[in-house]
């Protein structure tokens, strides 16, 4: 970034040229140095591991040397390190010495013989304390197990797992008041005597009691079983759930893996029910296409004018999709969609203000930080998981007419009768040619030729283990997921490095991730092509061979073909004779996309003191996308294109790179009753992508599939492409105090500035205020066994969002690529830059509860309410300015909701781990937009002259962003067939006038959410995630497309238009007639109208699993460890109020997922 | 040990605070992103090349098809003048143009393009404007670039009111609403100017860029430029520029078109007695398109004009047959209109470079019924001369002139200037003001066919009944376009 500054300001054009290029070679070489050196650390590191002391030999030569110089010589030439006090060995001196070949132990023996000091070998450290008794006394003491005498006891408190030392552990003898805490390094000193009980104890943690045996102790503290509900992890610092006063929820791997195995986002749509994935009908279980994902319904007002991502690589994110945090690092949704289940250790979901406010300018729409499994030191472990999972195309909701009945219902509407221009002979001519075809016994069954059942599999190795100082992991993961459309797969090859090294208060960690990705779409191209071909049609012809077009009928007379009906909509961009899909996915047809990904997160603590730390943290990732597709020249859709021009390639190549770096200060405090934390934070960002396009044409044979191949550029083509770079700086400051655990305050500060905002407008200021109170704790509370928990929380504070296009609030210049004028080429003006372009803020109030009852109902309740103002949005102006527009804050919206989280304990015996549990989860949002632009308001009035099928968008003031526009509809007229409509003035008429357009329903749920059960009997377990919807309207598009509007004579149908559309008079019928009591083809468009508003109530069971642990003793007869068998179903069944066909572009599938975890 | 880590932390401490005030000071010049493919204004206006390519991209912006590149010139406008056939089909974009159907959508679509790109190009003008004084430019760039910049800024108003406003009937429509004069770089609305305010606006631009622009009287033929390798642009081809005396005869139009012929002949000869343009040689005129020596819009002559790259493009759809037959979509006349134009039924009129029967035609005869212009045709891409479209000629000075002159016998001396000039034989003064008019109409249609200007000959005129037409009674309704709907909803209406 300097350097690009620096070449600017020289104008050194090679350097400028090649500097991305040099600043990726100085990245790599400096990243492999890194890892290098980690990696000799840790092999020079394992040396000293289970060496003994006794076992290691120097060689020294002390000449009147003090004790300090001689234990920094035997440190530099052996692996041991020294633990002592300065004041305990600093009068040891004048020592001289010269011993060749002594064992360290020896060595030490004799330096510190005569002394009062005595030593003892921890791993590679040894530690070297005052005896202030002599070694007779304490045998003696030990024996008769009668000790009173005071001892100092000197001891280490860590994390058995991440053997992170804890600091501020408490260390307490038991039966008495005597309490001291652990310091910085982890590190405590009691006075006691050997046999006391002492009683360690942190939170988050499992107390422990250990009995004093030794004056050097080493505990070990494991997490709780509740532990990860005792912590929130917010992705900057973490916090305790008890002082926290935001809305969060948090799921371990445990939870996530009793719902899916397989994608994170579907397992956290069945866990909290504000984490919503709209149901998009169009993508079905297409595994190549990203879900869209909102958090409490999302709060940017969405650009009504947009018409679909511009952008394949999916670099700009949606405006209201959450921000995800993946061990502490802002990421994609694409790295979420493809992560590894199986190594997340946790998934934490920020809601309100509370939560988010660290986040400021990125937090408004939510925050889902996601922490992976770190490495648990210990003996080298194995993990290894594999599954098995299968893709079945689902496709109730398909209806559709064979053979006979299309042709009758052809037959029947008039499709081969026109007296016009002597057409009927040709009419009669393919009426004979099809019924033909239904006698012979021509049934195709066209949605079923593009299907099968698609098997995936995956596959991880996760190794870890390591010694005290160094710990390490690798995980390598193949997934291969085979979509329910043949040739559709997502492969994707993780290869992760986890190293972390520890040397006196310093802690260094680096985390590696390379991920390949290949996908293909499926070459059979989209599903809807299928679902309208006539199953009168054969794909093969009479030699077997598939055909290039479906129907072929000729004059009898002349031999000529027959194109009076030649304008069949082939999907496919080609409007003429049906042609057959299946002709053009048996050729050497590509659609696929790649990308590579390297991302690399270094992390180092500094470990001041006991109430202050240090860490630093930096990010790097760099994405490199392809995209190819390859249509040759055999392809139906050049059936009208000159001979060197047919065929074609398109190549898209992307790059997206992400630097981020993080340097936090975190400080606690506790003095009596109150406590107080505190951390700031400097955050520096780039992100930067960039996107070129070129098509080449001309590709004679299916086989020359190669860009390079092409004949020539297409016909006045040029490149084209994208690129953005984007800048952010943010400061933090946040606080928490809390008085007897009892009343919690804390309060947030972020100063965010961002190259995407105007000069005038670069930093924004985010805040929020929380308090809390644990009722729990208060005297009247404290004893009662009815609550476990109680407590009040109440947040109040602004987040910002600031997903749009680079530059908007800068006046940029573009050149022309294509004309010059008298030999200069001109610049032009792209845009007006606005630059009081300012950050979209939203502020959000949140009120909650949590609860726990009987030490069985757990409780969590959210009211929440959030207003964002300044949505950004394209702000139409007069065209006498010389733009069309600019980009300014305009458009405000309120969201209000409320969601519930109950869970109650039937069974809950830890120990054998038998339990069963029910859950409900439920949850409401409604939004009212309060005020919306001059260039919105002008779309709305537009939309009161403009016919659709389809109920176009509008954003009307006092309203709320999902009420759905369309005439009122009194049904169908039982006369004639044709719909009768209420107009504004109230009088009712058949002629449809966008102008009476009224609000017809509105898409808000009442209430929607999840419920199910999870159960565990002796290592036997069976979870259930059901979820359900009531309330709310849709409007139900596909009858409108596959009902009302269809063109019989060209198109399938489904089979409800042969038998419920009005036919004779008197019908009393709910569709349209097709052909009317005139006997006239009745108007061919339904538009949007009351009379497809339906209720929208469903209830659909979204995931099912069983599993099977293993016994201990199973385990130990295989030599395994915790060994465990689960299958897992999705979309099990449905039950709705609307008889819809989902998957309109890609089928939905029902997948089955068997899956084997075990560790040897 | 202790010690050391107090100085440790000392010194950690330190360096924290140095690095987060370096960090602060440098945040503002970090969040300065520059994006790869766009210039941003600060840094484009930082050199010299940078206006050049900022002024240039006004003119680039006025050679659009959607301004002086099609819409002003050969297309819309000479559709509306009803220079061109294949106009019966009614639903066609022509056929509803030629008959002057504003409210039609596709109509719409025009009018709206040619409202918004001239905007455009205006915009482009005040964001030099805006950068010129910021100290880059030596004084005598300077002048030119401002010079240029106003001159093109109240050109481009100028040619929009004499669209979008009514006549200005020496006067009496002065006060009726017009259109907004974008004196500044901005995006907000400006009001709407009564017309009389508007004229003042343009006048007063020109005025200084006149003033600005006489340290370059320079003319350099653009013919003896052709080819030109030169890596200094700027000053060259001044022709295809707003030059000094572009400026001039802009004046001379915006006072003729206020009535006020005193000024109006006052620059006229100023430019015509500049003696920096002639009038064609017929004689070594190359016609044939094909020939890097082409002229068919007599460059010589070209007070103005623009230069399109991309004009074959552009014409060859328009102009050129691929069969034998007109095509649809195409632009053409028919021998009998021609014929009616260049009278070529009176004597000694044959000889006239422009009419259909000369030996060196400009037209390509398909049939009697459909005759092409070779105008803009341009099959030599070395023959810069065959991509310029004309916007001012010498001709129309002498026109101007004309009508301005004090005595109709002074007048006929001017048109006459011309005729002998095309080889037709010179008139002696007509009788009476009204024949003096008809004369320098005929003389109108046959110098601009496929140049747009009279159509505003017609508007100026207030001809009610245009020859060659449907035979649509001529009235404000038709000569003044409707503004663009969302001028009308996102403007202010101002008056």
């Amino acid at each position: 970034m300097n350097f690009s500054a620096y070449a600017a300001r020289t104008g050194d054009s090679i350097f400028r040229k090649y500097h991305t290029t040099l600043i990726y070679c100085m990245r790599v070489t400096l990243l492999t140095c890194f890892v290098l050196s980690m990696s000799l650390q840790m092999v020079s590191a394992s040396n000293a591991k289970g060496q003994s002391m006794a076992n290691v030999n120097v060689d020294i030569k002390l000449d009147n040397e003090d004790l300090i110089s001689a234990i920094k010589k035997i440190q530099n030439t052996t692996p041991f390190r020294f633990l002592y006090r300065t004041a305990d060995v600093k009068n040891i001196n004048h020592i001289t010495l010269s011993e060749k070949s002594v064992s360290v132990e020896r060595l030490i023996k004799e330096l510190l013989t005569g002394s009062t000091l005595t030593f003892k070998q921890i791993d590679d450290r040894i530690l070297i304390v005052r005896n202030n008794v002599t070694t007779g006394n304490k045998l003696e003491e030990i024996n008769s197990g009668t000790s009173r005498a005071d001892t100092t006891i000197s001891g280490t408190v860590f994390d058995a797992k991440t053997k992170d030392r804890i600091v501020r552990a408490t260390v307490t003898i038991k039966h008495t008041k005597k309490t001291v805490f652990t310091d910085a390094r982890g590190n405590f000193r009691i006075s006691t005597s050997l046999g006391t009980v002492l009683l360690v104890s942190y939170i988050g943690y499992e107390t422990q009691e250990i009995t004093v045996t030794d004056k050097v102790l080493e505990v070990r503290l494991k997490e709780s079983a509740q532990s990860l509900e005792g912590v929130v992890v917010t992705g900057i610092v973490n916090q305790t759930k008890s002082t926290f006063t935001g809305a969060a929820r948090t799921f371990n791997a445990e939870e996530l893996s009793k719902v899916s195995n397989s994608n994170v986002l579907t397992a956290l749509k069945s866990l909290d029910p504000s984490f919503q994935i709209p149901e998009n009908l169009n993508i079905g279980s297409n595994p190549n296409v990203l879900p869209d994902v909102v958090l409490r319904g999302g709060n940017t007002l969405v650009d009504i004018r947009q018409t679909g991502a511009a952008n394949p690589f999916n670099y700009q994110s949606q405006p209201n999709a959450p921000l995800f945090i993946l061990d502490g690092f802002e990421t994609s949704l694409q790295r979420i969609n493809d992560l590894d289940m199986n190594r997340i250790s946790s998934v934490t979901i920020l809601k309100d203000a509370g939560a988010t406010a660290i986040y400021g300018s990125r937090g408004a729409n939510g925050v889902i930080v996601i922490e992976q499994l770190r490495p648990v030191e210990g003996k080298l472990r194995i993990n290894y998981n594999a599954s098995l999972s299968i893709e079945a195309p689902d496709l109730t909701g398909y209806d559709l007419l064979n053979a006979r009945e299309k042709f009758d219902l052809e037959d029947r509407s008039g499709v081969f009768s026109n007296t016009f221009n002597n057409q009927q002979n040709d009419l009669d001519l393919i009426r004979q040619s099809r019924l033909q075809a239904v006698a012979s016994g021509v049934n195709t069954d066209w949605i079923a030729k593009p299907l099968r059942t698609g098997v995936g599999q995956k596959h991880n190795i996760y190794i870890e283990g390591g010694a005290d100082a160094v710990t390490y992991g690798m995980s390598l993961t193949y997934d291969q997921n085979n979509g329910a459309m043949k040739g559709s797969d997502r492969k994707t090859t993780t290869a992760n490095s986890f190293l972390s090294y520890r040397i006196k208060k310093f802690q260094f960690r680096n985390d590696l991730t390379l991920t390949y990705n290949n996908a293909n779409n499926s070459p059979y191209g989209s599903f809807s092509q299928y679902a309208q071909l006539n199953p009168y049609w054969s794909p093969y012809d009479s030699n077997g061979d598939l055909k290039v077009y479906l129907e072929d009928v000729r004059r009898t007379t002349t031999g000529e073909r027959i194109t009076s009906s030649d304008y069949y909509n082939n999907l496919n961009g080609y409007i003429g004779r049906p042609l057959n899909p299946l002709y053009n996915a048996s050729l050497n047809v590509k659609d696929a996309t790649k990308y590579s990904l390297l991302t690399n997160n270094f992390e180092t603590r500094f470990q001041a003191n006991d109430w202050l730390r240090l860490t630093a943290r930096i990010a790097y990732n760099k994405q490199t996308n392809q995209s190819d597709i390859f249509l040759p020249a055999q392809h139906s859709s050049f059936a009208e294109t000159k001979t060197f021009e047919k065929g074609s390639y398109t190549r898209g190549t992307g790059n997206n790179s992400m630097l981020e770096g993080f340097l936090t200060g975190e400080v606690n405090k506790s003095f009596n009753k109150h406590m107080l934390s505190g951390s700031a934070t400097l955050n520096v960002k780039e992100n930067s992508y960039d996107v070129q396009y070129v098509k080449a044409v001309g590709f004679p044979n299916p086989s020359l599939d190669e860009l390079i191949l092409g004949n020539s550029y297409e016909l006045d083509s040029k490149p084209t492409g994208l690129e953005s770079t984007s800048r952010t700086i943010g400061t933090l400051a946040r606080a928490a105090y809390a008085y007897d655990n009892r009343y919690l305050f804390d309060a947030t500060y972020r100063l965010d500035g961002s190259s995407l905002f105007g000069t005038d407008k670069r930093f924004a200021p985010f805040w929020s205020l929380g308090a809390g109170w644990n009722a729990k704790n208060e005297e009247f509370l404290k004893e009662s066994q009815i609550v476990n928990e109680a407590r009040l929380r109440y947040t109040i504070g602004t987040t910002g969002s600031q997903s749009f296009e680079s530059y908007k609030g800068i006046t940029t210049s573009q050149y022309y690529t294509n004309v010059e004028y008298r030999g200069v080429i001109p610049s032009y003006l792209l845009g007006y830059g606005n630059e009081t372009l300012a950050w979209q803020k939203t502020l959000k109030n949140n009120v909650g509860i949590d609860l726990t009852l009987f030490n069985r109902l757990s409780l969590t309740a959210n009211y929440f309410n959030e207003r964002t103002k300044g949505s950004i949005a394209f702000i139409s102006t007069a065209p006498s300015s010389g733009f069309a527009g600019y980009y300014d804050n305009m458009g405000d919206v309120v969201n209000k909701g409320y969601e519930i989280y109950a869970r109650y304990n039937l069974i809950a015996k830890p120990a054998n781990r038998n339990n069963w549990s029910v859950f409900a989860n439920v949850f409401h949002v409604s939004n009212k937009i309060e005020k919306i632009s001059s260039t919105i308001q002008a779309l709305n009035e537009r939309a009161n002259t403009s016919l659709s099928s389809v109920p176009l968008p509008r954003y009307a003031e006092g309203q709320s962003a999902n009420v759905i526009w369309g005439v009122p509809s009194l049904g169908i007229d039982p006369a004639s067939g044709n719909e009768l409509f209420r107009a504004r003035d109230g009088s009712i008429t058949s002629v449809y006038d966008p102008a009476d357009q009224v609000i017809i329903g509105d898409a808000t749920p009442t209430m929607s959410g999840t419920f199910g059960t999870n159960l565990e009997l002796n290592g036997i377990g069976f979870n259930i995630y059901i979820r359900f919807n009531f309330g709310g309207d849709a409007y139900n598009q596909t009858l409108v497309d596959r009902v009302e509007n269809v063109n019989v004579a060209q198109y399938n149908v489904d089979r409800r238009v042969a038998t419920e559309r009005w036919q004779q008079p008197g019908d009393v019928s709910y569709y349209r007639a097709i052909v009317n009591y005139a006997g006239k083809e009745s108007p061919f468009i339904t538009y949007a109208t009351s009379r497809f508003i339906q209720k929208n109530n469903f209830i659909a069971g979204e995931s099912a699993s069983v599993y099977y642990r293993f016994s201990d003793k199973l385990n130990k007869t295989l030599r395994l460890h915790n060994t465990k068998v689960t299958l897992f179903s999705s979309d099990i069944f449905r039950v709705a109020s609307i008889k819809r066909e989902r998957g309109l572009d890609y089928p939905y599938a029902r997948s089955f997922t068997f899956q084997l975890q075990t560790s040897f | 040990m202790k010690f050391n880590n107090l100085t440790f932390n000392k010194h950690i401490f330190h360096f924290s605070i140095l690095s987060l005030m370096l960090v602060i000071c440098s945040c503002n010049k970090f969040l300065d992103v520059n994006p790869k493919t766009q210039i941003k204004e600060e840094d484009q206006f930082s050199t010299k090349q940078g206006f050049t390519d900022g002024l240039f991209g006004i003119y680039q912006g006025a050679a659009q098809p959607a301004s002086y590149g099609k819409h002003l010139t050969f297309g819309f406008l000479d559709m509306l003048a009803q220079r061109y056939e294949n106009k019966s089909i009614t639903t066609s974009v022509f056929g509803k143009i030629a008959r002057y159907n504003y409210t039609d959508a596709d109509v719409q679509k025009v009018v709206d393009s040619v409202f918004n790109n001239n905007y455009a190009s205006i915009a482009q003008a005040n964001f030099i404007l805006k950068n010129v004084d910021n100290g880059v430019l030596d004084a005598t760039t300077k002048a030119i670039v401002k010079g240029e910049s106003l001159g093109m800024r109240a050109f481009l108003h100028f040619d929009l009111i004499r669209m979008f406003s009514n006549s200005y009937s020496d006067g009496a429509n002065a006060s009726t609403p017009s259109i907004a004069y974008l004196k500044t770089f901005t995006v907000k609305p400006t009001e709407r100017l009564k017309l009389a305010d508007a004229l003042d606006a343009c006048e007063a631009d020109l005025k200084e860029a006149e003033q600005l622009l006489s340290i370059n009287q320079d003319i350099d033929q653009i013919a003896q430029n052709q080819g030109s390798i030169s890596a200094e642009l700027f000053l060259k081809f001044r022709q295809n520029h707003l030059n000094y005396w572009a400026v001039k005869a802009t004046l001379a139009r915006l006072y003729l078109f206020k009535g006020d012929k005193v000024n109006a002949l006052k620059y006229a000869l100023e430019v015509i007695n500049s003696n920096r343009f002639s009038f064609v040689n017929q004689s070594t005129l190359v016609v044939d398109a094909t020939l890097v020596t082409s002229d068919l819009t007599f460059s010589s002559e070209h007070i103005f004009s623009i230069y399109v790259s991309r004009l074959k493009t552009v014409a060859d759809v328009l102009f050129k047959a691929e069969t034998s037959v007109g095509e649809v979509g195409d632009l053409w006349s028919t021998r009998t209109n021609l014929n009616a134009t260049y009278q070529t039924t009176l004597p000694n009129y044959g000889s006239d470079v422009r009419s259909p029967i000369a030996s060196k035609s400009l037209w390509n005869e398909l049939s009697a019924s459909i005759v092409y212009s070779k105008k803009l045709w341009s099959d030599k891409s070395d023959n810069v001369k065959q991509r310029i479209i004309p916007v001012i000629k010498l001709a129309e000075m002498y026109y101007i002139a004309a009508e301005s002159a004090p005595s109709i016998a002074e007048g006929t001396n001017y048109l006459n200037i011309v005729r002998v000039a095309r080889l037709i034989p010179a008139l002696s003064p007509p009788a009476s003001q009204a024949l003096f008019d008809a004369e320098v109409q005929l003389e109108y249609r046959k110098e601009f066919y496929a140049e747009g200007q009279l159509w505003f000959y017609y508007k100026r005129k207030g001809v009610t009944t245009i020859p060659g037409g449907l035979g649509i009674s001529m009235t404000n309704l038709q000569y003044t376009f409707p503004l663009p709907v969302a001028e009308l909803e996102f403007g202010t209406s101002g008056i």
